[in-house]
């Protein structure tokens, strides 16, 4: 039997170069290759026309001239999803940006639409008011009309819950595709802090990412050193921040990086990882860490809360990170570390999230009723709503009547 | 034209100068003052005399500089229609009286006018209609009458709101009526916006404020669409009469279309459509840029490009792609403030969900 045809929609392209979408379509095409036909949408715009592949892990790439990130990523999106309509039976979208494609989708055609919302992205203080509001109109057609969508974290899943009465599909990301490096000789001649004991942190310097909190307290902390990479230059909060911490001699504040044995260099040898990231659902860079077998200082947040399971060390103030830290001792990190690991190999690794992902497309390919896969909350009894474990919702549903606060 | 005009408008903002501080303290001896509440946006307690300094100025400036005895009789219904709504506001003010009666009296004023000859006639090739019959002709005035007061009224939550727009009507209505030679509007209007500009100087203040109260807003209300209906039976007469229905129809849009918009709302929520409520457009652009004096801007601003758009769109295609063209873009405005109140919202309770 000819296998399905699936369009992945929303990823800047193949082979990743990039972020935690473009991972995400590497491992299905790679892994899942044989179970669907994939076709995989790029942006024409991050690919030199000479290194663009027709193929890649058995699925054809398709490139559309536009940036897929940035006000562009409407247009990119837009355009890959009427061109997948001709063909695909699936459409995963990955990105809520052209999501005002849907309803016409899901009406004039019988084409199956997943949609990954990621994490609440309208939220992020990256993006400008317009863009704030229309990620957040966007998230709401996608999540009204799409046949399943997919959250990344359990309290995203709530949140679609409380506010639309949708109950998404959580699937996390992967991160074993990280792997652990020693170090060689001309390692320390180019970081020579990787020869004695450090902490590491990678994250783009953006406040909700609690770059200046986590500064302030390693500032205070001269016997530790602390080694910080990320994109200084992009915006004056990470110039300043630069400027004001470039004198402590205990914390290194590096540029990206973009050879990944060189990142994965500096992760694998840190004696703590600090995450500090605030928004978003499931962070790649904290599952990837925890894939690298690392003990995890996280931002007391319920993303990364759910993510670790709650038991990794959490900080919400600088003398937080300041306590912890002079309270950990070498059998603390090794068991936290551990722990990390344990959990990231039963959830976060690419084999456990793409048979997910198949499950899912195998099942929205049968399924006529497409409510069983997308039931609004409110439309299911008590006794329902306890079978599947989410009895917290008629609490919800009822104070929310009343109260008339969490309906859109 | 008289060359007495020109200066009434500056007569009636030297009186409503004048006027402030008696008013203030007659505000204060029989306890008319506003008192804060969770609508509202001000601290401590307020005189609501704007409507008494605005039609106090107003009416003695013109009295002053013209003999009444200069109008027909039916003009003198404008103006004894307007003290019973300053007194009904007054006493509603003071006592908060019914919404029925208050709905009661300005419908008999109504009516009244109507008797007096002062009705929409014509409908400006609105649909494809123009004139039309009398039966229609009172109830459509009656609709209008009430809706128009009612909406000014009910866009009076933001300091210089209910005060800018009406300014900006009695300007746009001064010159429609100078070019229509109708003196009884250009005069009223004239010394309106006098009047309006001294009152707007203590609305914006922050010492010494004064608000408009409900005796202000309704009778701002009242003698713009007085204004209007006036302007629409004379404007039927000059060939461009579309573009003076596209600007006395714009300058009102904003507080009648938002009036609109609330009460659906309730409807289609199930509430009260009486019952106040935060959803008018000065409160979601409030909640967006957190700054009365912003809102105001903001609002004001909104409604100069939708009257100058109406003119564009009236003068290219007709009323009543106008209509749709104008109700289209407030639909968007209001959309946008409206999503912006939720997405806070929602990013509030995703914080309290997730701390």
């Amino acid at each position: 039997m000819e296998n399905k045809k699936v369009a992945i929609i929303g990823t800047v392209g193949l082979p990743a170069q990039y972020g935690g979408f473009e991972t995400l379509a590497h491992h299905l095409t790679d892994k899942l290759n044989e179970n669907f036909d994939f076709t995989v949408y790029c942006s024409s715009k991050s690919y030199e026309k000479r290194s663009r592949k027709k193929t890649f892990n058995n699925s054809t790439l398709k490139y559309i001239p536009f940036k897929a990130n940035g006000i562009q990523s409407i247009i990119y999106d837009a355009i890959s999803i009427l061109h997948s309509i001709f063909y695909a039976d699936v459409l995963l979208i990955l990105g809520v940006s052209g999501a005002f494609m849907i309803p016409f989708v899901k009406t004039f055609t019988n084409k199956k639409i997943i949609t990954s919302i990621d994490g609440i992205e309208w939220k992020r203080e990256k993006w400008n008011i317009f863009a704030k509001l229309y990620l957040f109109i966007m998230e709401s057609v996608a999540v009204k009309y799409s046949h399943v969508v997919i959250s990344d974290n359990e309290a995203i899943q709530n949140y679609t819950g409380i506010r639309f009465s949708v109950f998404s599909k959580i699937i996390e990301y992967g991160g074993d595709h990280c792997t652990q490096e020693s170090i060689l000789q001309n390692d320390i001649e180019k970081y020579p802090f990787l020869s004695g004991e450090y902490l590491f942190k990678v994250a783009r310097i953006e406040k909700e990412n609690n770059i200046a909190m986590i500064l302030e307290a390693f500032a205070k902390l001269p016997e530790k050193t602390f080694v910080l990479v990320g994109n200084w230059g992009n915006s004056d909060y990470g110039i300043n921040l630069k400027e004001q911490y470039s004198k402590y001699p205990n914390l290194i504040l590096l540029n990206p990086i973009y050879d990944s044995r060189e990142i994965n260099l500096l992760r694998t040898n840190c004696s703590l990882y600090v995450h500090g990231h605030s928004a978003g659902g499931t962070n790649p860079s904290l599952v990837e860490a925890m894939c690298l077998r690392l003990p995890i200082l996280s931002f007391s947040v319920s993303y990364n809360r759910v993510t670790t399971e709650s038991k990794a060390f959490y900080f919400s103030t600088s003398q937080d990170i300041i306590n912890t830290i002079h309270k950990m001792d070498d059998e603390m990190l090794r068991d936290n570390a551990e722990e990390m690991y344990r959990i990231a190999m039963k959830r976060y690794t690419w084999d456990v999230v793409s048979y997910k992902y198949m499950k899912l497309i195998n099942k929205v390919l049968i399924s006529d009723k497409v409510l069983t896969l997308n039931p609004r909350l409110s439309s299911l009894s008590k006794r329902e709503l306890q079978s599947m474990g989410l009895s917290q919702y008629f609490n919800l549903r009822l104070n929310d009547i009343r109260t008339n606060n969490y309906r859109s | 034209m008289n060359p007495l005009y020109i200066f009434l408008p500056l007569f009636s903002i030297i009186l409503a100068l004048i006027l402030s501080s008696p008013l203030t303290v007659f505000a204060q001896k029989i306890d008319l003052l506003d008192k804060p509440n969770y609508r509202k946006l001000h601290f401590g307690r307020v005189p609501l005399i704007g409507g008494i300094m605005i039609y106090s100025a107003f009416v003695l400036s013109i009295a002053i500089f013209f003999s009444f005895n200069k109008f027909n009789q039916d003009y003198l219904c404008v103006f004894l229609g307007g003290t019973f709504l300053l007194i009904t506001g007054i006493i509603d003010d003071k006592f908060n009286i019914n919404p029925i009666i208050k709905l009661v009296v300005q419908s008999i004023i109504a009516i009244k006018l109507c008797t007096c000859g002062f009705r929409v006639e014509y409908f400006f090739g609105l649909l494809g209609i123009g004139y039309i019959p009398t039966f229609i002709q009172y109830v459509l005035t009656l609709i209008v009458f009430l809706g128009v007061i009612n909406a000014f009224n009910l866009i009076d939550g933001v300091d210089g709101l209910a005060g800018g727009i009406s300014l900006i009507c009695s300007v746009v209505f001064s010159i429609i009526a100078l070019i229509c030679g109708d003196v009884f509007v250009l005069l009223i209007n004239l010394s309106l916006a006098g009047s309006i500009l001294g009152f707007l100087r203590f609305n914006l203040s922050p010492n010494k404020k004064i608000f408009l109260g409900d005796s202000g807003s309704l009778l701002l209300g009242y003698l713009m669409v007085t204004s209007a209906i006036l302007l629409l039976r004379q404007t039927d007469l000059f060939e461009h009469k579309n573009l003076f229905f596209s600007a006395i129809f714009s300058v009102l849009f904003i507080p009648v279309i938002d009036s609109i918009r609330v009460y659906i709302n309730r409807i289609r929520k199930g509430k009260n459509p009486m019952k106040p409520d935060r959803t008018h457009l000065h409160h979601i652009v409030q909640v967006s840029v957190n700054n009365p004096r912003q809102t105001c801007k903001i609002i004001i601003g909104f409604t100069s490009v939708l009257i100058a758009i109406s003119f564009l769109l009236t003068k290219i295609f007709g009323v009543t792609t106008m209509v749709l063209g104008v109700t289209l873009l407030f639909y968007i405005f209001s959309f946008l403030f409206m999503t912006n109140v939720k997405r806070k919202r929602w990013s509030r309770i995703l914080d309290e969900i997730n701390s």
